[in-house]
C-alpha cells in the first residue's frame, strides 16, 4: 500500500506524476533545487523540500538529500520520473533498503539493461535480433578496424553505458576511425564514468519504433502498442506518434512478440520501453536498447489506450497484480506529440533559458498539454530544455495533424525562443505529411546550415 | 578610481624588477592583474576580497623581461574604458547564451586559457553549459588573454563579457 509519494524530479514530468497521485488520493511530496523554488510542481504538491543548490549534482542527483527528504516527510514511495536518477540502479536499491517503494522496476533489471552490451546479449538470448556489430566492447583500434571492415562503413560507435541518444558517434570512413574511437572513449569516460565502446552497423533508411511494456512482480506482462519516434535531431526525439503507420501489421505483431520476450526474459516488473530500429529497405527489425523508466512520450500511448501509465506504475510498484490483460487493451485513433523546447531553431537550436513573459497554451477536445510553464515562470539554465508537450489525438493521422496545427496556432510563448516554428515548418513539408522520412531526415535538413 | 597610462607604466616597472610572476591589485572596484607567466597555470585565484593581494614567489628570475608585452596588455584590459587609449584595445569575448561558465573541460583539468596566454582564433577559451549541453566558445581573434572576468561554474547571461583578449597586431 502506498500513501505518500515523493516525486524525485522537476518540470513537466513532476507535475504530470503529481496529477495522477492526486487522482488516486495519494499525498505528494515535491523536491526542488534553489533554482526551482517557485516552480509549478512545488506549488502543486502537498509538501515540498529543498534538496540543494541549483546544479543537478547538488540537488536532483543528490541521493542522500532525496532519501533524507523522504524520511523527513514520511513518504513511503519515490517516483523518479525520467532522467536524473530514474535509471540509477544504486538509487533504486537504496530506496528498497530504506523500505521505500521505488516506482520503477527492480534494481537488478535497471543494472542489466543499463549496460548496452549486456542488454544486447539479453535480447539475443530472448531470440530477438540486434543490429549487426560487436559482441562485446572493442578493446583496441586493431579490433575495431577488423570489425568495421566486416560490417562496412558507415558504422556507429556507442558507449556501453550511454543511452537516450547520448554517447553515440557516426564514423563515415576508415580514415576517421582512430580519431573517432579515441574521442568516443574519452567522452564516454567523462560522461558515464567508464569508457567501454561497442560498434554497430549504421542502418541508413531506418525508423525508430518502440514498444511500451508493462509488467508486475508476479510474472505478468503486456504491451501497450508501439510509438514511432523517427523524427530526431542529433539522436534527440523532437516528436512522437502512434501507431507507426508505415509498417505492416505483421511486422507490428513481430515487434510486440519480441518486446514481450525480452520483458519476460528479465522478469521486468514496471513500465518500460523497448526500442527497435526498423530497416525500411528490408523490413527487418533490430533491438536497440531498453529504457527502464517512464518515457517522455508516454502520453501518446495513453491517448490511444486510455490507460494512465503512471497509475499502473504505482499499483504494480505497491505489489499489486497487473489489473490489465492483453485482450483488454484497445488502440483507438492516432496521436502525435510535439516537444516544445527552450531552444532557438533559427540559431542552431541554441538553448534559451530565461523568463517566460507570457504563455498561452491550447485546449479543446483531443488536445493534451503537459507543462510546468506559465506566464512569469523562469526557465533555469541548469536542466533540460523541455518546456511543454502538446499532444493531439484524432481518428486518423491527417486529422491529428490538423488538430495539432490548430493547437500550435493557439499557443503563444513570449520571452524565450522555442521550437514551435520548427513544427510549423514540418507541417508544411511533404516528407512529413506523407510520412516518408527516416531517423536522419532532420539532421540532413539542417546539414549545411551551420 | 582611475588609472592613467603613467600608473600602468610604473606598475610594470615595479613588476619587472620584482621576482613575482604574477601580481593582482584590487582597489575599490578596480582590479589589476599582471602576469609574466605564459601558459602556466595560475597559482592565484581571482581575488574576492578588497585590498592588495600578494603573489606567489616563483624562482623564475631568469625569465624576467620576457613577457613585457603580455603584462602591458593585461594592464590595459583591466584598467577599463577611458584610459590607456594609446594601447591596443582589448577584444571582449561575450557569452553567446545564458548558462554556466566553465574554464576547463572537466573538474581538475587544465583551464583552456590563463591570463597572459597567447591564443589563436579557433582556440577554445571556455565552455558554457546550458540545459545539459556544452557550448564551446572560441577566441575568434589572435592575441593574448588579458582578463578572465567570470569565476568558474558561475552562471553568465547572454552578452556578458567573459574574457578579454588583446589582439596581436600583425607587422606590416
Amino acid at each position: 500500500m502506498i500513501r505518500r509519494v515523493l516525486v524525485a524530479n522537476r518540470g513537466e514530468i513532476a507535475v504530470r506524476i503529481i496529477r495522477t497521485c492526486k487522482e488516486m488520493g495519494l499525498e505528494t511530496v515535491a523536491i526542488y533545487s534553489a533554482a526551482d523554488r517557485s516552480s509549478l510542481h512545488v506549488r502543486y504538491a502537498d509538501r515540498a523540500v529543498c534538496v540543494g543548490r541549483a546544479p543537478a549534482l547538488e540537488s536532483y542527483l543528490n541521493v542522500d538529500a532525496i532519501l533524507g527528504a523522504a524520511h523527513l516527510t514520511e513518504a513511503d514511495a519515490i517516483h523518479p520520473g525520467y532522467g536524473f536518477l530514474a535509471e540509477n540502479a544504486e538509487f533504486a536499491a537504496e530506496c528498497c533498503r530504506w523500505n521505500l517503494h521505488f516506482i520503477g522496476p527492480n534494481p537488478e533489471v535497471i543494472r542489466m539493461m543499463g549496460n548496452k552490451i549486456a542488454a544486447r546479449e539479453i535480447a539475443k538470448k530472448a531470440g530477438v535480433p540486434t543490429v549487426p556489430g560487436s559482441e562485446a566492447s572493442v578493446l583496441d583500434l586493431v579490433q575495431a578496424e577488423k570489425l568495421c571492415r566486416e560490417l562496412g562503413f558507415p558504422i556507429l560507435l556507442k558507449a556501453a553505458s550511454g543511452g537516450g541518444g547520448r554517447g553515440i558517434r557516426v564514423v563515415d570512413k576508415p580514415d576517421n576511425l582512430a580519431r573517432d574511437l579515441a574521442t568516443c572513449q574519452r567522452e564516454a569516460t567523462a560522461a558515464f564514468g567508464e569508457g567501454s565502446i561497442y560498434v554497430e552497423k549504421l542502418i541508413a533508411n531506418a525508423r525508430h519504433v518502440e514498444v511500451q511494456v508493462l509488467g508486475d512482480q508476479h510474472g505478468h506482462c503486456i504491451h501497450l502498442g508501439e510509438r514511432d519516434c523517427s523524427v530526431q535531431r542529433s539522436k534527440q526525439k523532437l516528436l512522437e506518434e502512434a501507431p507507426c503507420v508505415v509498417i505492416s501489421d505483421g511486422l507490428r505483431q513481430e515487434l510486440f512478440t519480441a518486446a514481450l520476450a525480452i520483458t519476460r526474459q528479465i522478469g521486468y516488473d514496471n513500465a518500460g520501453t523497448i526500442e527497435f530500429l526498423v530497416d525500411r529497405e528490408t523490413e527487418k527489425f533490430y533491438f536497440l536498447e531498453m529504457n527502464t523508466r517512464l518515457q517522455v512520450e508516454h502520453p501518446v500511448t495513453e491517448a490511444l489506450t486510455g490507460i494512465d501509465i503512471v497509475e499502473q506504475q504505482i499499483q504494480v510498484a505497491a505489489g499489486a497484480v497487473l489489473a490489465l490483460r492483453q485482450e483488454d487493451i484497445q488502440f483507438r485513433g492516432h496521436a502525435i506529440e510535439f516537444r516544445i523546447n527552450a531552444e532557438d531553431p533559427a540559431k542552431g537550436f541554441l538553448p534559451n533559458p530565461g523568463q517566460i513573459t507570457d504563455a498561452i497554451f491550447p485546449g479543446g477536445p483531443g488536445i493534451r498539454v503537459d507543462t510546468f510553464c506559465h506566464s512569469g515562470s523562469t526557465i533555469p539554465p541548469y536542466y533540460d530544455s523541455l518546456l511543454a508537450k502538446v499532444v493531439a489525438h484524432a481518428d486518423t493521422r491527417e486529422r491529428a495533424l490538423n488538430r495539432l496545427k490548430a493547437a500550435l496556432e493557439m499557443t503563444d510563448i513570449k520571452g524565450i525562443a522555442t521550437t514551435i516554428p520548427l513544427f510549423f515548418e514540418f507541417l508544411e513539408m511533404y516528407a512529413f505529411q506523407s510520412n516518408q522520412f527516416n531517423v536522419f531526415w532532420v539532421d540532413n535538413l539542417f546539414r549545411g546550415e551551420k | 578610481m582611475s588609472l592613467s597610462h603613467k600608473d600602468v607604466a610604473k606598475i610594470l616597472e615595479i613588476i619587472d624588477q620584482s621576482h613575482y610572476t604574477e601580481i593582482l591589485l584590487e582597489v575599490d572596484d578596480l582590479k589589476l592583474r599582471v602576469s609574466r607567466s605564459k601558459g602556466e597555470e595560475s597559482l592565484l585565484t581571482p581575488a574576492t576580497t578588497s585590498g592588495i593581494e600578494g603573489a606567489n614567489v616563483a624562482a623564475q628570475q631568469t625569465a624576467l623581461a620576457v613577457e613585457r608585452r603580455t603584462a602591458q596588455a593585461a594592464a590595459t584590459a583591466t584598467v577599463g574604458s577611458g584610459s590607456g587609449e594609446s594601447l591596443q584595445e582589448a577584444v571582449e569575448i561575450r557569452a553567446p547564451l545564458t548558462g554556466r561558465f566553465f574554464r576547463a573541460a572537466s573538474p581538475g583539468a587544465r583551464p583552456f586559457v590563463e591570463i597572459g596566454m597567447e591564443v589563436k582564433s579557433d582556440d577554445q577559451v571556455c565552455l558554457i553549459e546550458a540545459m545539459k549541453l556544452f557550448h564551446s566558445v572560441s577566441a575568434g581573434v589572435v592575441g593574448t588573454v588579458v582578463a578572465i572576468l567570470v569565476e568558474n561554474a558561475q552562471v553568465v547571461e547572454t552578452g556578458q563579457v567573459l574574457v578579454k583578449i588583446s589582439p596581436t597586431t600583425t607587422k606590416r
